[in-house]
């Protein structure tokens, strides 16, 4: 086991922003903690790096107890916070090298190890440039670039890709994908659900503090009733025709907006098909029509009874 | 040292406006140098000889012997012998002193005394003291001659007494006494280098200080294996590095400006006193560095605190003319204590260690700033990386 929580509480006066988080990560993973807004993933990780002092609980790393003064732990962490923290007065290359610096002594295998980070993040074009003068996707890329070149064996990246391209975000995603395929240990908070559900292979769903659920994608998804919503467009549908959608198999809610009918069925096969041969029956004219299998946030939704992003 | 070698780096970006403080430094003590050297100092002294008018009533060789040696001190102008005369030209200055020699000059009265000259004066005017004290000296010595030679001619009593009055005795200096700085201009230089020495260093400190107190920067490096310790002592390392090559630059400066006094004993104490001053100012900046939070903030401080020191320790103001409580204020400043070595050192002409005690206590109080404020940075700093982050 790389990570173990166990109990962990903190609270800020009177309010509880960790409430007894029990969880762990395997070698191997890439663990996601998924959450809105002060849901409390970036508390947890800064407990988990020693950088917040906790009420309650136990951390080990590595299987050892996690201090301020764990340095030999520290050693094999590589730590991508939410704000980018880097040098404004050292260039791209400069930045690396320092952080890189921090943790191995080597000179020339440092100089390997900050060429490698640069070409991994794409930025050998931009290397004697200052952060002043990259985009936000570029300093993302960088900040990464500092928390991953000495080559740790855990990696930490909390929401590393808030207010960032799309472009550079999947160079990002894929990256991190890359990281683990290499050997890392990644943890990896977001409020995007896509991102957690494109790159990690366990999840934990976290709101006020608590866990709400966790488990692999499909783990989560099986939790939940829906299993497939199919969206139709069609204009003022009667009744009877919406009535003859419900009565269908595993059809377990129909929502009428007036031009648009949401159809959530429980599982099972054929449902799609036989919503058109029912709209076809009853000679209701449609649009288009959408089929989604369910995602983490009708997971949230379910469990919650709200919006992943409220 | 990645922590020493990011600081060092950061100074490096920060030369321009360091260099530009030093230059302002450099260019007022041009000025300052310029004005003390117009202004002329005590080796620009030259004797003047004030007016005298001597009326003689008889010429023998005696009024004469004693006319030839006042005009050493005196300038003897001609002046009419009237009372309106006389006293237009006390008036408006024209003369300083009216001596009046009597025909009986050189004789001794019937009460045993010598017959006394009749001197009128300007009241109160210092200028006269001068030509009082040789006419004395010169009557003295007439007595005494008289007394002592009681055969001799009035000629011979004359060129006697002339040649009595014209002696001169040699002081020999003590060796040491060679060894003290010509001039005002080092104990000056020195002192208005704590002005700029002070803000440059705070400047340049804090500066390192505030990149690396940055919330984000500081949370990931606390993330990272070096330890605080060590951490706090590369910073340490860094600034000690950047106050040295300061001190340096403004010793180079200071020998440019006044070259004659570079290898004089007084000037290695001068340099001594300034770099315990240095390590004191090092310790301040690494508190102000601690404590501040923002750039702006920062050189208001910086600005603040290196004028209130410097004003109230003497630096502008000779401590001379500063109040006791003044002083008692900036004694809690070290450059109060780095002042008055100052003064010290620059009177300083004999070097035994008698004389050196109470500049080593100075030195010693310097040190125990340097030492005070380190302690006190690095514990404040020690105290704000155990604050709560989140």
């Amino acid at each position: 086991m790389i990570v173990k929580v166990n109990q962990l509480v903190k609270r800020y006066g009177d309010l509880v922003a960790i409430d007894h988080l029990n969880f762990d990560v395997k070698e191997g993973e890439i663990f996601g903690l998924l959450g809105p807004n002060g849901s409390g993933k970036t508390t947890t990780i800064n407990c988990l790096l020693s950088l917040l002092k906790y009420d309650k609980g136990e951390i080990e790393l590595f299987g050892k107890s996690m201090t301020p003064e764990a340095y030999d732990l520290k050693r094999n962490i590589g730590i991508v916070l939410q704000n980018v923290a880097v040098f404004d007065e050292l260039t791209v290359y400069e930045n690396i090298d320092y952080f890189c610096g921090l943790y191995v002594s080597d000179k020339a295998k440092r100089k390997t190890l900050v060429e490698e980070a640069i070409d991994f993040v794409g930025l050998e074009d931009y290397k004697r440039f200052y952060p002043k003068k990259l985009s936000g996707g570029l300093l993302r890329r960088l900040n990464i670039a500092c928390g991953i070149a000495h080559q740790p064996k855990l990696i930490i990246l909390d929401e590393p890709t808030v207010a960032v391209d799309p472009q550079s975000r999947n160079k990002i995603l894929e990256g991190i994908q890359e990281l683990n395929r290499r050997g890392a240990t990644i943890i990896y908070t977001s409020h995007y659900m896509e991102e957690v559900e494109q790159i990690c292979t366990r999840i934990m769903i976290l709101d006020k503090g608590r866990v709400v659920a966790t488990g692999t994608k499909e783990q989560l998804k099986n939790m939940i009733s829906v299993g497939e919503k199919i969206t139709v467009e069609a204009y003022h549908p009667t009744p009877s025709q919406i009535e003859a959608i419900t009565a269908l198999p595993n059809i377990i809610g129909v929502e009428n907006s007036g031009n648009q009918i949401v159809i959530r069925s429980a599982g099972g096969k054929n449902n799609l098909e036989n919503v058109l041969e029912t709209l076809k029956r009853e000679q209701l004219s449609y649009g288009k029509i959408y089929s989604e299998l369910p995602t983490l946030n009708d997971v949230f939704l379910e469990i919650t009874g709200k919006e992943l992003r409220d | 040292m990645p922590v020493f070698k990011v600081s060092m780096k950061i100074l490096k970006k920060n030369i321009p406006t360091f260099l530009i403080y030093m230059l302002v430094f450099i260019m007022v003590s041009v000025i300052a140098t310029r004005i003390e050297v117009l202004s002329g100092g005590p080796e620009n002294f030259s004797d003047t000889k004030i007016n005298v008018a001597v009326f003689n009533e008889t010429e023998t060789p005696l009024t004469k012997s004693f006319i030839n040696s006042l005009s050493e001190v005196a300038n003897i102008v001609e002046l009419e012998d009237t009372e309106e005369s006389i006293q237009d030209a006390l008036y408006f200055r024209a003369v300083y002193m009216i001596v009046r020699i009597p025909s009986d000059f050189g004789q001794i009265s019937e009460k045993g005394e010598m017959v006394p000259l009749d001197v009128m004066t300007i009241p109160d005017a210092p200028e006269t003291i001068q030509a009082q004290n040789h006419i004395n000296q010169f009557l003295r010595l007439l007595s005494a001659t008289k007394l002592g030679y009681p055969e001799l001619s009035e000629a011979d009593l004359a060129s006697k007494v002339a040649a009595l009055a014209s002696n001169d005795t040699v002081v020999h200096m003590a060796e040491q006494a060679k060894q003290g700085i010509e001039g005002d201009l080092m104990p000056f230089f020195f002192n208005y280098m704590a002005y700029s020495y002070m803000y440059i260093v705070i400047m340049g400190v804090a500066t390192i200080m505030l990149v690396f107190g940055r919330k984000d920067l500081k949370m990931r490096n606390t993330c990272s294996p070096v330890t605080g310790y060590s951490n706090s002592l590369q910073l340490l390392a860094s600034n000690g590095v950047f106050a040295l090559i300061v001190w340096i630059l403004l010793l180079l400066v200071s020998f440019v400006m006044d070259f004659r006094n570079v290898f004089k004993l007084n000037t290695i104490y001068f340099m001594i006193n300034s770099f315990i001053f240095g390590l004191s100012i090092l310790g301040l900046s690494f508190l102000i560095g601690n404590l501040v939070k923002g750039k702006q903030a920062l050189s208001a401080i910086a600005g603040i605190v290196t004028l209130s020191a410097c004003f109230i320790s003497g630096v502008f103001v000779p401590q001379a003319f500063l109040g006791e409580s003044v002083l008692k204020v900036a004694s809690f400043f070290p450059t109060y204590w780095y002042v008055k070595g100052n003064l010290m050192i620059g009177d300083l002409t004999n070097f035994s260690n008698g004389h050196l005690s109470e500049l080593y206590s100075i030195l010693l109080i310097e040190g125990g700033f340097a030492l005070a404020f380190i302690m006190i940075a690095l514990v404040v700093g020690k105290r704000k990386s155990l604050e709560k982050i989140g």
